[in-house]
């Protein structure tokens, strides 16, 4: 009980700092930012959206579409490297046989 | 004894064994000292008082017994509310885990209990570890120690914050994208991201599992060091954690840099970067060269174009998809914004970038038979006011290279500026190269007085 009493102090009185503060900008990715979003983009977005289950509206889409689309494209521009052989960083390394 | 809270772990673990300093007088002094600095820092979401005068008092008991559990015994620490401790809440800053209470320890919170370390509690940091600010908009911003009025940088931002202003001697906080050394520089304290897979990462709350780091920050090179030995090896539950490869990180410390090969990419890491740290970070580099090391120019052409990778918010907008989808409202707009993003990238851009990551890999690997340490600022700004934050992600600009890549990097006072904020020099290694790394930063922080200075709270 002693912890939890303790945090509540720390928490409502950075809480009361923090309600006096103007609200946070929307992060974006580093700068700069691409150029604006056109409306074949915002639908592609939206396909995506959808297909990804999640419920935004069309202004939040909007809002953070320049972050996506830096991040979709951002591969694009290496599309000439030769990526033949590569395999992802990711991959799975292959079980170890088993001792005995 | 006076200033007890600003000894650093070896000072205070040498007068813990002359028997001049008790751990329970060590923690009262820390817990005395957080009292007065906070919630003015806000470095704490959760303080253990009790469990730390608990642990303190049996950590005297067992040096009384001859029992000793190596330089962190007694030493009272505090870990960025990600990493889990059992019947203690941790809420990675959250709404969703507000009330969450682990019932194990995470990997590195045992192996810090092993050691003998003392919790004083649990530290704020950006929500989810998301971004560079530690601006958290449910348990307010971490205050910077040196102008409250300032971020503290992020994620780690109570981590760092904590040890610059003494409300613990050492702190373990969490580096996906720099989280470890920007809050590190931002505070003029030590922070350390280890290699991937060097300490293990079970019950720690997940961003992105291929980018994730856990590592100390310190008042010295030396306490990193030892708060590495503590931490680094084998975690079964974690699928990332390399093979145990132990080794003593103190070990090569006073062996200087005498012929020491120091790397400079320009293009890369010291571009759009404020001048009076550029000269400041060139000023530590030439501190380097007059002990002994030498100093090339290189460059890393692959890395230089593929900054802005979707690895990280893929990651994280599937650890959190399900929150995403159902209660999208409990995001604060950072952590919002980011994972909406990343929900909408494509599968196939994440492999490519994952393939690519490879190939960058490789390069880094390259790079590093021709160098010994890559040199660099690690902010291109020192810290910025919270009211203006970090809209445009300025303060990450050179740190998130090293995730991709893996490799080790550290951060560590090298001046300040002209309005008395810190400003840091960040020196990579090659993979599981801590060792060098090390004893170049202990080498540059011995000629140098800049991690000696306390912000005047």
């Amino acid at each position: 009980m002693a912890i939890l009493a303790d945090r509540e102090i720390t928490r409502d009185s950075a809480s009361a700092r923090y309600s006096s503060m103007r609200p946070l900008q929307i992060h974006c990715y580093p700068s700069p930012m691409p150029p604006a979003i056109d409306s074949q983009q915002l639908a592609r977005l939206r396909t995506l959206a959808d297909a990804a289950r999640l419920s935004i509206s069309d202004e939040r889409l909007a809002e953070i579409a320049p972050l996506a689309e830096i991040l979709i494209d951002r591969f694009g521009a290496f599309a000439e490297l030769d990526l033949d052989q590569i395999q992802p960083a990711s991959i799975l390394r292959p079980p170890r046989p088993s001792s005995g | 004894m006076s200033d007890l809270h600003g000894l650093t772990i070896r000072e205070a673990a040498t007068a813990l064994r002359d028997g001049s300093l008790t751990a329970a007088d060590l923690t009262d002094a820390v817990l005395a000292r957080a009292d007065a600095t906070e919630p003015a820092i806000n470095a704490y979401i959760t303080r253990t008082a009790d469990l730390a005068r608990q642990q303190a008092a049996k950590a005297d008991e067992e040096l009384r017994a001859g029992r000793d559990r190596g330089p962190l015994h007694g030493i009272p620490v505090a870990l960025k509310d990600i990493i889990d401790t059992a019947g203690i809440p941790t809420t990675a800053g959250s709404d969703f885990l507000r009330d969450r209470v682990p019932q194990r320890d995470a990997f590195v919170t045992r192996k810090l209990y092993d050691a003998g370390a003392v919790l004083v509690g649990k530290l704020n940091l950006h929500e989810f570890a998301m971004s560079t600010t530690s601006i958290n908009p449910h348990y307010g911003p971490v205050g910077n120690p040196w102008d409250p009025a300032r971020v503290a940088g992020g994620s780690s931002g109570g981590s760092a914050a904590a040890v610059a202003a003494g409300s613990a001697l050492a702190t373990l906080g969490s580096d996906t994208g720099g989280s470890i050394r920007l809050p590190a520089a931002l505070c003029g304290v030590v922070g350390l991201k280890p290699t991937y897979g060097r300490v293990g990462r079970s019950g720690v709350v997940m961003i992105s599992w291929s980018l994730d780091h856990v590592g100390p920050l310190t008042r010295t090179v030396e306490d990193a060091a030892l708060m590495l030995n503590a931490i680094a090896g084998y975690d079964p539950d974690d699928g990332g954690s390399a093979e145990d490869l132990a080794e003593d990180f103190t070990r090569d410390l006073g062996r200087g840099v005498e012929g020491l090969r120091i790397g400079i990419a320009r293009k890369l890491f010291w571009s759009r970067c404020d001048p009076e740290i550029e000269a400041a970070c060139e000023e530590a580099i030439e501190v380097l060269r007059g002990l002994g090391a030498t100093v090339h120019d290189v460059d890393l052409p692959l890395l230089h174009g593929a900054r802005r990778t979707p690895i990280l918010a893929v990651e994280a907008a599937a650890y959190h998809s399900t929150w995403l989808r159902e209660h999208a409202d409990r995001y604060g707009d950072d952590a919002r914004s980011l994972l909406e993003a990343g929900s909408l990238i494509p599968g196939t851009a994440y492999v490519q970038a994952q393939r690519l990551r490879t190939k960058l890999i490789d390069e880094t690997r390259a790079l590093f038979n021709e160098i010994d340490v890559l040199a660099s600022p690690t902010s291109p700004v020192v810290a910025p006011t919270i009211e203006a934050g970090d809209p445009k992600f300025v303060l990450a600009r050179y740190i998130m290279d090293f995730n991709i890549t893996a490799i080790p990097a550290i951060s560590i006072p090298c001046g300040f500026s002209g309005n008395g904020l810190p400003i840091s020099l960040m020196l990579g290694g090659r993979h599981f190269g801590e060792s060098a790394l090390l004893r170049a930063a202990h080498a540059y922080e011995q000629a140098t007085d800049w991690h000696r200075r306390r912000p005047s709270l």
